[in-house]
């Protein structure tokens, strides 16, 4: 039960085959002009809005807004999705860190949060932590989680609101349009033109759902959240307790060390996103929902030779050759769109539920794009506006802070 | 333990491995639901006297679990002690459980041994037995599928075994019972067991992690220093 | 059937655009709402739980909470209780306080707390007090909780 991983071919592929979901300038242009207004609402918010910008912020802003829908338009123009979106996906990832870090410096002048912190309530809340608040929430009404309700940067309400629309409209698709650490483990998948191990053994996809299971119900048991505690390998790049106990010694190698390893290592040795894939509970969690999302990936039997491309190349193991035998993806799919423009034969698209299968894989495309644009542009245009300014200060002043 | 801390960690424990133990035993007892009853309500009758085997099993081992305890452990510092020791040996063997389930290797065990998927009910004595006492088969299938000694039973005994009072391990298994039972609960209505190889491999996950999280807990413990109440 | 499942899949694709507009417009209010509307808290796990009473001393206030012991069902075998100090400016250095947990005139424990050297030794007088669980200074506030046991367990 092994997936071999192969070494990333080069598409052989005429243009002309991929011109079923490229659009012509026009048409990319008509199409990526509300995205110019809808983004720019996001990004620079109203007239009233503006007045708070200073100078340099525009700017930046500016050079945000016009970079993402540039990128908008060579994805209409191109018929490609992946390419693009990897690479505004990774520059995400890289941004919330370079503001994130320098933010905590500011407000509370370190970065490894105290017991303090924690009885103020006034840590970031982020979207792994919300599978392990659930049951709890259920039960006792309240959140296992020492943050702020709706106050501060990240509040809960904000981020459950946010991680409930994503869901609804993207459902796994969060994991790749949304979620900025899925970023760092996507970069890393990228740094080497071929695996080292070329064989990953599928029975670790189902290690997620474990991770889930174990974690909701010890949450539930120890009302905290345990996950954030134990297991998030994304603590070395956000916030992490301060080590003042034997307990807080062994969770600090723990986290550093799933970092290294399922974020960077083993992403580099595999070239798959071996964190989100084989680890995740959020990612778990999200496959249900994608059972809910409207929007789907297909295959079309009549045009597929079974060459089993997308299956060796999907970054999260998310087709097998019996799925793709069956027309469709796993609910693990994240929508990150590698198998449609990996496929040589155009046989892979996007696909809205209910409708008639590759009647419009343009429009099915279109539809899925536009959300999953804006949420990336509004959630990673911010980061990306702050890194700019991050870079700018550490250029001019020689410090980041 | 007491009230609250025993139901939650019974049922916690129950639903964890609970994926485990239906994924043992279902091979065997899927077959023998399908083919006992083919009404709705007649398959609910069957899985009620089922359970109820189930859980008379489980209680009729939490009286064993607890004397067993109170002869063997004792209290008091050494106690703890022993419990942590108790906690290690348990998280090692669910550790070793999750690994070998989840590879695939088979342990090169005698053939009587071995059973077709090491439920008790699949052995020819019990068979012989329902064989011949067909009235006795759901809740005598209950009783015995509750014997399957799987390491998250092993793991339900001990935890009986160190409860203080006898109505905290009754609780205990009672609560461990709960959790299991969830996941049988479809198994008569939905005809066939599809994806049954995705749920081993979940519960084998599961049993690893368990298995770090009592080693973890029976290392501290064992090191930490004991404080009186 | 097929025209209606049709257009009601491209309706609600097409609906997401809106959908996402709004939601990032209006998320102060929407997270509003679905705080209020579902009444959840911060875990008194985190946040300390709610006050019980509160100690006047003029200058600064002495605020001591309900003791936590909530589990998932019902509550647990111990807890603790935190008590702060607020208006921080007026706070002493060093604080001396006898803490009534269950406001019947009795100390269940004593606190003193040099806050300046941050040296803090906790006098237990109820058998129900465990020991310290933490100390911190905040930017408003001076906390401390202290473990007890769950007397109605």
């Amino acid at each position: 039960m092994t997936t071999k991983v192969q070494p990333q071919l080069a598409l052989q592929t005429p243009a002309s085959n991929r011109a079923p979901l490229a659009f012509g300038w026009i048409s990319s242009v008509l199409i990526a002009f509300p995205m110019l207004q809808l983004t720019g609402l996001l990004l620079l918010g109203g007239p009233e809005a503006l007045k708070s910008f200073t100078r340099l912020r525009l700017d930046a802003t500016l050079t945000v807004w016009l970079g993402l829908n540039g990128v908008f338009l060579a994805m209409l123009r191109s018929g490609r999705t992946n390419a693009y979106r990897r690479v505004l996906f990774v520059l995400i990832a890289l941004s919330f860190v370079l503001t994130f870090i320098p933010n905590l410096l500011e407000t509370r002048d370190h970065v490894a949060f105290t017991a303090g912190d924690m009885a103020d309530c006034r840590i970031p809340f982020c979207h792994m932590v919300i599978p392990m608040v659930l049951i709890p929430a259920a039960f006792t009404k309240t959140i296992i989680f020492p943050g702020s309700l709706l106050t501060g940067f990240a509040s809960i309400g904000s981020m459950v609101v946010l991680w409930l629309a994503g869901s609804l409209t993207l459902g796994r698709g969060w994991c790749s349009w949304v979620c900025f650490f899925g970023g760092m483990d996507e970069g890393c998948s990228h740094l080497l033109n071929r695996p080292v191990i070329k064989t990953v053994d599928r029975r670790w996809t189902y290690l997620p759902l474990a991770v889930l299971l174990m974690i909701m119900l010890v949450s539930a048991a120890t009302l905290s959240p345990t996950y954030c505690e134990w297991l998030c390998p994304f603590k070395s790049v956000t916030e992490f307790e301060s080590v003042t106990s034997t307990r807080v010694f062994i969770q600090t190698v723990l986290f550093a060390s799933l970092f290294i390893g399922l974020v960077v290592v083993l992403p580099i040795v595999t070239r798959k996103r071996v964190q989100c894939a084989l680890f995740c509970l959020m990612g778990a969690f999200q496959g249900w929902t994608n059972m809910l999302n409207i929007h789907e990936i297909r295959m079309n039997r009549d045009a597929c030779t079974d060459c089993g491309r997308c299956v060796t190349q999907c970054p999260t193991f998310s087709l097998t050759s019996e799925s793709v035998a069956a027309g469709g993806a796993l609910t693990s799919c994240t929508k990150c769109g590698h198998c449609v423009d990996a496929c040589p034969r155009n046989a892979v698209s996007f696909h809205v539920k209910g409708t008639k299968l590759f009647a419009s894989p343009r429009l099915a495309r279109v539809l899925f794009l536009y959300p999953a644009f804006l949420f990336l542009a509004a959630i990673g245009g911010g980061m990306m506006v702050g890194a700019l300014l991050r870079i700018i200060r550490l250029v001019t002043t020689g410090s980041l802070i | 333990m007491h009230g609250i801390e025993t139901l939650t960690q019974g049922l916690l424990l129950g639903l964890s491995s609970g994926i485990t133990c239906l994924a043992t035993c279902a091979p065997v007892i899927v077959p023998l639901f399908l083919g006992s009853a083919s009404s709705t309500r007649g398959n609910a009758r069957l899985l009620l006297e089922f359970l109820g085997g189930r859980l008379g099993g489980y209680l009729l081992f939490a009286l064993a679990a607890w004397i067993t305890g109170r002869l063997v452990l004792g209290s008091g510092a050494l106690g703890a002690r022993a419990t942590g020791m108790v906690a290690l040996g348990l998280g090692a063997l669910m550790l070793a459980y999750g690994i070998l389930k989840v590879s695939g290797i088979q342990l090169p065990l005698p053939a009587a041994a071995q059973s077709h998927s090491g439920c008790a009910v699949s052995s020819l004595r019990t068979r012989t037995w329902f064989r011949e006492c067909p009235r006795l088969i759901p809740a005598g299938l209950g009783l015995f599928s509750g014997l399957n000694i799987c390491p998250p039973f092993v793991v339900a005994l001990a935890q009986g075994a160190v409860n203080h009072s006898l109505a905290g391990s009754l609780l205990f298994f009672a609560c461990f019972f709960a959790g299991t039972s969830v996941f049988f609960i479809p198994v008569p209505f939905i005809g066939s067991f599809r994806r049954q190889k995705a749920l081993v491999y979940v519960g084998s996950f599961s049993a690893i992690l368990v298995g770090l999280c009592y080693l973890y807990s029976g290392l501290m413990q064992c090191l930490l220093p004991v404080t009186e109440p | 059937m097929t025209a209606i499942k049709s257009f009601f899949g491209y309706s609600i694709s097409f609906l997401a655009i809106p959908l996402v507009m709004a939601v990032f417009i209006g998320l102060g209010s929407w997270s509003a709402l679905l705080v209020h509307g579902t009444r959840v808290r911060i875990s008194p796990w985190f946040s300390g739980g709610d006050v019980a009473r509160i100690v006047d001393h003029g200058t600064y206030v002495t605020r001591i909470y309900h003791p936590v012991f909530a589990g998932i069902f019902g509550q647990r075998r111990e807890g603790f209780v935190q008590v702060d100090w607020s208006k921080k400016a007026f706070v002493p250095a060093q604080i001396d306080e006898r803490v009534d947990l269950a406001g019947e005139g009795t100390p269940g424990f004593r606190i003193q707390w040099n806050t300046l050297t941050d040296a803090i030794t906790l006098t237990s007088v109820s058998p129900a007090v465990i020991g310290l669980r933490s100390h911190d200074t905040l930017s408003d506030r001076l906390v401390v909780r202290v473990n007890l046991r769950n007397a109605s367990y």
